[in-house]
């Protein structure tokens, strides 16, 4: 039992994380309230860099195009920027931008691919396969690669809505606001990801777990020759 | 508990959004077998990875500053251009007028649209804002011709050279930027037009919007082949093989036009002096053949002057290379 404390401390111990959230919304409240209140340039320069670099990503995964991108984040901050007075009225920055974003990217789509995107069912997806998943003691080479496939494999809509919750924090109502969703999508959508996933770690563990009764065996055999 | 519920219980762990109810019934899962634990275990490792993103935020800032600057600059020209519009009410109506009397009095004389030529030197760029408050930057040794007044069903214009255009939205009047036998057709969007005389290729870049690029065909002036361009794309016309390929907007587009800097890849220095000739007003003369096909990678500002650029090209050429200015003539030659 000891060890299943212990274990649960460990595993669990991440959502403590969550302090550095709190600290980081207090931080984003306070400069809110000198970009609307004094007009604080540098607080609005702050602001810029937590997030254009992430708004960007998230518009490039649609747009497949850097200048694009720039186009869309400098356009959604310009605005913000004009808005600035009422700026700290905002409940959720974090959510106004990535539903800014979102709605910018969409006016830069062609026609085409503006009615797919809509429909989030075709819209291609890139997530930066460096930062799906790490190579740790617990996962090794061919596990990596076996999860990167099926992370990559996701349907579209599935994969965009994995992204927003595993690499941008946001929350399944920030989601569902940003993307114009049902938060009971996003929970659907993020659970079909997370059973994809955790099927082939399953699959890849049953298979492996052979491979190392045969081992034990085998130093069985040995010392009593 | 079925499959299902159980890996919503488990993606509402990793999100933090579980209730109280599928936390118990996810500890429950945990504790009932080795390998749920190993999976989880693993999942929470690639949840939890989520490395930091290294993204050089300048260039966007810099680019959200020129909108900011730009706007403030508009915002505080408006009070002189309302001052100016009651003027030119009064001009207009003097104008009108006129006009009344030409078509009704004077019947028979064709009412002659009267034109603004621009013509910017070489050397030299400027910015102007047209009667329909479309903002146009235009470049070097490029000659624009607008009417005083956009009166008729279309905006039409004449460029030879290069410009960059933002055209106000009017979707009752098609703007078209004709270009020696070919033109470009908008309602409102912005892009850039490069179609110099001299150069085979007729270019046009598309950043947001709609353009429609007419190819003459024929030597009809009605007949022309129409293609659409897609925003973040480039649609390149070359004259001498009538072909047309399309590709993505380079990276310095935007360098390029608003802060004058040219940045270019794997180009000829032939093609390179002549956009020196038109930027520095610097010819550049080849004593040898064999330089004029060397191709480079790099960038030179529009405000920065022919030595840098030379030297640059001295200091990187393989095989050294000499030059000596005489006027406005640059002679490059392999050193000897």
């Amino acid at each position: 039992m000891a060890y299943y404390i212990h274990w649960r401390f460990q595993y669990f111990s991440h959502f403590y994380g969550k302090i550095g959230r709190l600290n980081q919304n207090r931080h984003i409240e306070s400069l809110l309230s000198k970009i609307s209140y004094d007009n604080d340039e540098k607080a609005f320069r702050q602001l810029f860099d937590l997030f254009a670099g992430r708004l960007f990503q998230f518009s490039k995964s649609f747009l497949k195009n850097k200048l694009l991108a720039e186009e869309v984040v400098s356009d959604v901050f310009f605005k913000l920027w004009l808005h600035r007075s009422s700026i700290a009225d905002h409940s959720n920055i974090k959510a106004y931008l990535f539903k800014a974003t979102y709605n910018t990217t969409l006016n830069y789509l062609d026609e085409v691919r503006r009615k797919k995107a809509v429909s989030l069912d075709d819209v291609e997806v890139d997530l930066g396969i460096d930062r799906i998943c790490p190579e740790t003691d617990l996962i090794n080479k061919e596990l990596k690669e076996i999860i990167e496939k099926a992370i990559e494999s996701l349907p579209p809509r599935c994969k965009l809505i994995y992204k927003m919750a595993k690499v941008e924090q946001l929350k399944y109502k920030e989601i569902a606001e940003a993307l114009d969703i049902s938060v009971k999508t996003i929970d659907h959508q993020l659970t079909i990801a997370i059973q994809k996933i955790g099927e082939v770690i399953r699959q890849y563990l049953k298979e492996n777990e052979t491979d190392g009764n045969h081992l034990v065996l085998l130093q069985l055999f040995i010392p009593g020759k | 508990m079925d499959s299902k519920n159980i890996w919503q219980n488990v993606s509402g762990k990793l999100a933090g959004e579980n209730t109280k109810e599928q936390d118990a019934a996810l500890d429950e899962w945990l504790q009932a077998e080795k390998t749920n634990r190993n999976i989880f275990e693993r999942l929470l490792e690639i949840w939890n990875y989520n490395p930091a993103q290294v993204q050089d935020t300048s260039r966007m800032y810099q680019k959200f500053r020129n909108r900011v600057g730009q706007f403030e600059h508009t915002s505080r020209v408006h009070n002189f251009v309302s001052y100016g519009l009651r003027i030119s009410a009064i001009l207009l109506l003097l104008v009108g007028m006129t006009i009344l009397i030409q078509k009704f009095i004077l019947p028979g004389n064709e009412t002659q649209l009267a034109y603004n030529e621009i013509f910017v030197p070489k050397g030299n760029r400027t910015f102007v804002v047209l009667p329909d408050s479309t903002k146009v930057w235009i470049s070097n040794s490029t000659k624009l011709k607008y009417p005083h007044e956009f009166s008729g069903k279309t905006r039409e214009l004449f460029l030879t050279g290069e410009a960059y255009f933002e055209v106000a939205h009017n979707k009752h009047k098609p703007f078209i930027v004709n270009i020696g036998a070919n033109r470009i057709k908008v309602l409102g969007t912005k892009f850039s037009v490069t179609a110099y005389p001299e150069d085979n290729l007729v270019r046009a870049d598309l950043i947001s919007g709609k353009i429609q690029f007419d190819i003459r065909s024929g030597e009809s002036s009605k007949n022309y082949k129409s293609f659409f361009v897609t925003p973040g794309h480039s649609m390149e016309f070359n004259k001498a093989t009538n072909t047309i390929t399309d590709s993505e907007i380079p990276e310095g587009f935007y360098d390029y036009w608003l802060h004058g800097l040219y940045a270019f890849k794997n180009e000829s220095l032939e093609s390179l002096a002549r956009k020196v000739k038109r930027i520095y007003n610097v010819e550049i003369i080849f004593e040898d053949e064999y330089l004029k096909s060397k191709r480079y990678n790099g960038s030179f500002s529009v405000d920065d002057n022919i030595f840098n650029f030379i030297e640059a090209i001295k200091q990187t050429s393989v095989e050294p290379v000499e030059y000596r200015l005489d006027g406005n003539k640059l002679f490059i030659n392999l050193k000897k």
